[in-house]
């Protein structure tokens, strides 16, 4: 399925190896980066502290961003980037265990492009994940590349 | 009618009288002259005299006149004197002042008109009357009525005289200066309506009444009498001696008559001012028991802020003794701090007029004679007694209340705290408690996946049970949010079609199930006030409820209406389904208590407890009737109830 790059921002290992496996099982073979706190996926997006001098023109084609998170939180994290002109247009897919009507639509005013809650039958999960990738990766026509400096 | 128009109309009667006559002398018009053909005439002197003593009253009718005008009154009201002086003290000596032949000698002579004795003293009396009219002080009060007195007492022996037809005195007084004279002395009175007879005769009071119905009758009757007498004396009815003792039998019984009926009548203002009295007494009674009884304190103060009276209860409020407080101010009840502007408001009421805190009822803090504070409710009343402005305030000690306040405020504190713990609780539930059945169905999935070859048929069905298990209680994690939810949304209360929702929902629930097997019944036109959400949510389960426990009948039948249960309105659903033991009723509404095995029906035993909660928090009541294999009815009200009246 082309090579198109997804980043995975999710703490929970198990959720990471669950996501991963239901991608994989898909045939989605994709390169998957995953980081571990909002505090990293700002840092490789924007190329700073452990990502320091990382190519940042070469930016994800979808991030699939859980909420929960350690040291910055899911939505501060989508404030971030949806603040950037870098990132401001990059599909985000909210990808938690939460359906509090306050998160939803948090999520939505912030700019997510789309808000999935995570269904514990794995059976699910792997459908999920499946039409994630056709819809993302496949259908979904994303914002132009930007040509590095 | 005001006393000074009193005076200027008697003031000009008299002018009128004089000027007649001097028209009369000038004309030779002998009805004006005399009031009457025979009579005595109105000397031209006298006439002119007359003119300048009711200029006079004119002039002093009203009390301010500009300087001037008194000075011309006092001038002409002594010329009044003098020649009445003059006219009197030729008489008494050999010295003559020719006053009578002054004007109109000629006609004069021819009738002999004269200035009377009479007539000459009152022109004394009265011209001094005139002349002290406008000055004050005590010995000038004294004088005046005196004066007065003596000159309306000469001037009723002259009319007397007419009537009778005696002869009194030499030279007699003329008809029409008698009547010039009553004038006069009338209006002079008027003058000065505040002292003396006047001031008597329009008094307010019950001797003011007494005088107004007595002196004319004792002035009349005797007139009257003695005038009777003396036309039966002239008709040779009886002689001299005769007559007067007629006229003195009868003067005692009409004035003893008189006496008797002006008795009754004190009698019966004294038997009403008794009674007035002793209704005051009774309502000041009244007051004094229900004061003293009286829970609140009740303090009454005077226009000075002085406290006039301290009511048992108050003593006990504010630890002083009654004989402490009364007599000293009110902002002893209070703080320092709030007296000024205590002191403030009453002088703002007391010139303005306009209540703040008069009528209404208001929170301020009381001090305690131990200097102790605390808050106290005031509701204030004002009246009038006289010319003092009084004030009664009731004060109530809302210690306790504002305690209990304070407490309710505290626990909503606390409630709205543990609401919000709930709430975080809730939230981490939802999310934290999700994660680890994704990792146990996921993980066994893959075990499944993976590990397929090494795990027997046994071992397989175990990880089977392992994901039901986790999806189930995924279930139920859901279903404890959404109740828990229920709770916390805030509700709104508007107009709700029930019917319509019901009609909705049980046309959803007929498309998952077989078409055309369920018989519906949903009574129309039902609408109450109510949260339209949480309402719909609570059909939703209750119908679904209905159905799920019908569907195995060979008809099912679902009811939807509204009748009259436990003596209140009440909307019902109704099924023919399983039913079930009454026994165990109470446990319909509990979470997770279900009445038949997990296999039997589906669900987990969440909806009946969320029904509940819904019909709770509209502050209505839940209950369920029903007999195993005879169906089930749900009863609710969404109000609280109302007893009916009887």
């Amino acid at each position: 399925m082309t090579d198109k790059m997804i980043l995975l921002v999710e703490d929970n290992r198990d959720d990471e190896a669950l996501t991963l496996r239901a991608l994989r099982k898909n045939r989605i073979t994709n390169e998957v980066i995953v980081v571990r706190d909002g505090a990293e996926a700002l840092e490789y997006l924007f190329g700073t502290g452990r990502y320091e001098g990382r190519d940042t023109t070469a930016v994800p084609d979808l991030i699939l961003l859980d909420l929960k998170l350690p040291k910055v939180d899911g939505l501060e994290v989508l404030r971030r980037l949806r603040a950037d002109k870098g990132t401001r247009s990059l599909p985000v897919v909210i990808l938690t265990s939460s359906t509090e009507e306050q998160d939803v639509l948090k999520g939505y005013g912030l700019g997510a492009n789309s808000y999935i809650r995570k269904p514990v039958d794995f059976d699910e999960f792997m459908e999920a994940a499946r039409q994630l990738g056709v819809y993302w990766l496949l259908l979904n026509q994303g914002p132009p590349k930007q040509r590095g400096p | 009618m005001k006393p000074s128009i009193v005076s200027t109309a008697c003031a000009s009667a008299a002018i009128a009288l004089g000027a007649a006559a001097l028209v009369g002398w000038w004309l030779d018009i002998d009805l004006l002259k005399s009031a009457g053909p025979g009579r005595v005439t109105m000397n031209p002197v006298t006439a002119l005299v007359l003119i300048a003593a009711g200029v006079a009253l004119l002039l002093s009718a009203e009390p301010d006149r500009p300087p001037p005008a008194r000075r011309l009154a006092q001038g002409l009201a002594a010329l009044v004197v003098l020649v009445g002086g003059a006219r009197l003290g030729a008489y008494l000596s050999a010295w003559d002042v020719p006053l009578d032949g002054l004007l109109f000698p000629a006609r004069v002579a021819a009738v002999g008109s004269r200035l009377a004795q009479l007539t000459a003293l009152n022109f004394v009396l009265t011209g001094l009357a005139l002349a002290l009219l406008r000055l004050e002080g005590r010995r000038v009060h004294a004088a005046l009525q005196t004066l007065l007195l003596g000159s309306g007492l000469t001037t009723l022996a002259a009319l007397l005289g007419h009537l009778y037809g005696a002869d009194m005195l030499r030279g007699p007084m003329a008809l029409n200066t008698s009547l010039a004279f009553l004038a006069l002395t009338t209006g002079a009175l008027f003058a000065r309506p505040d002292e003396g007879l006047v001031a008597l005769l329009r008094g307010d009071t019950p001797a003011g009444a007494l005088v107004r119905r007595l002196l004319p009758a004792v002035v009349l009757i005797p007139v009257v009498l003695g005038w009777l007498r003396v036309l039966g004396q002239n008709a040779g009815l009886y002689e001299t001696e005769g007559g007067s003792a007629l006229f003195v039998v009868t003067t005692i019984v009409a004035l003893a008559g008189l006496t008797w009926w002006s008795a009754r009548s004190i009698e019966r203002a004294d038997a009403r001012r008794r009674e007035a009295e002793g209704a005051l007494r009774g309502s000041e009674g009244r007051f004094r028991a229900l004061a003293a009884s009286a829970n609140d304190a009740i303090v009454s103060a005077d226009q000075l802020g002085l406290i006039t009276y301290f009511n048992p209860a108050a003593e006990r409020i504010f630890g002083y003794g009654a004989s402490e407080v009364e007599g000293r101010p009110i902002t002893t009840l209070m703080p320092d701090r709030y007296r000024d502007a205590h002191r403030a408001g009453l002088a703002r009421y007391l010139a303005t007029g306009e209540p703040h805190v008069i009528g209404r009822t208001v929170e301020l803090t009381g001090r305690k004679k131990d200097g102790s504070e605390f808050p106290v409710e005031l509701s204030l009343a004002s009246w009038r007694e006289g010319a003092q402005e009084l004030f009664t305030g009731i004060l109530r000690d809302i210690t306790d209340r504002k305690q209990a306040e304070d407490t309710l405020r505290r626990y909503a504190a606390q409630l709205e705290a543990a609401n919000a713990e709930l709430d975080a609780f809730a939230y981490s539930v939802s999310h934290d408690l999700r994660g680890p059945l994704r990792s146990i169905d996921g993980f066994s999935r893959a075990v499944l996946d993976d590990c397929a070859d090494q795990l027997d048929e046994t071992g397989r069905a175990h990880f089977a049970r392992i994901r039901d298990a986790a999806r189930r209680m995924a279930g139920l994690i859901d279903d404890l949010l959404n109740l828990s939810r229920l709770t916390r949304a805030p509700m709104k209360r508007e107009s709700v079609s029930l019917s319509a929702i019901a009609t909705a929902v049980a046309s959803e629930l007929g498309r998952s199930a077989p078409a055309g097997s369920v018989e519906w019944a949903i009574a129309p036109g039902l609408v109450a006030d109510g949260d339209p959400r949480l309402l719909r949510v609570a059909l939703e389960n209750l119908l679904e409820n209905a159905l799920k426990y019908s569907r195995s009948q060979p008809r099912p039948r679902i009811e939807f209406g509204r009748t009259v249960a436990n003596g209140s309105q009440a909307y019902y659903v109704r099924d023919n389904g399983a039913g079930f033991d009454m026994a165990y009723g109470d446990k319909l509404f509990k979470p997770f208590q279900r009445l038949h095995p997990a296999g039997e029906f589906e669900g987990s035993g969440v909806g009946l407890a969320t029904v509940a909660r819904v019909i709770r928090r509209h502050g209505g009541r839940i209950w369920a009737e029903g007999q195993v294999g005879r169906g089930a009815t749900f009863y609710f009200t969404l109000s609280p109830d109302q007893t009916p009246q009887p």
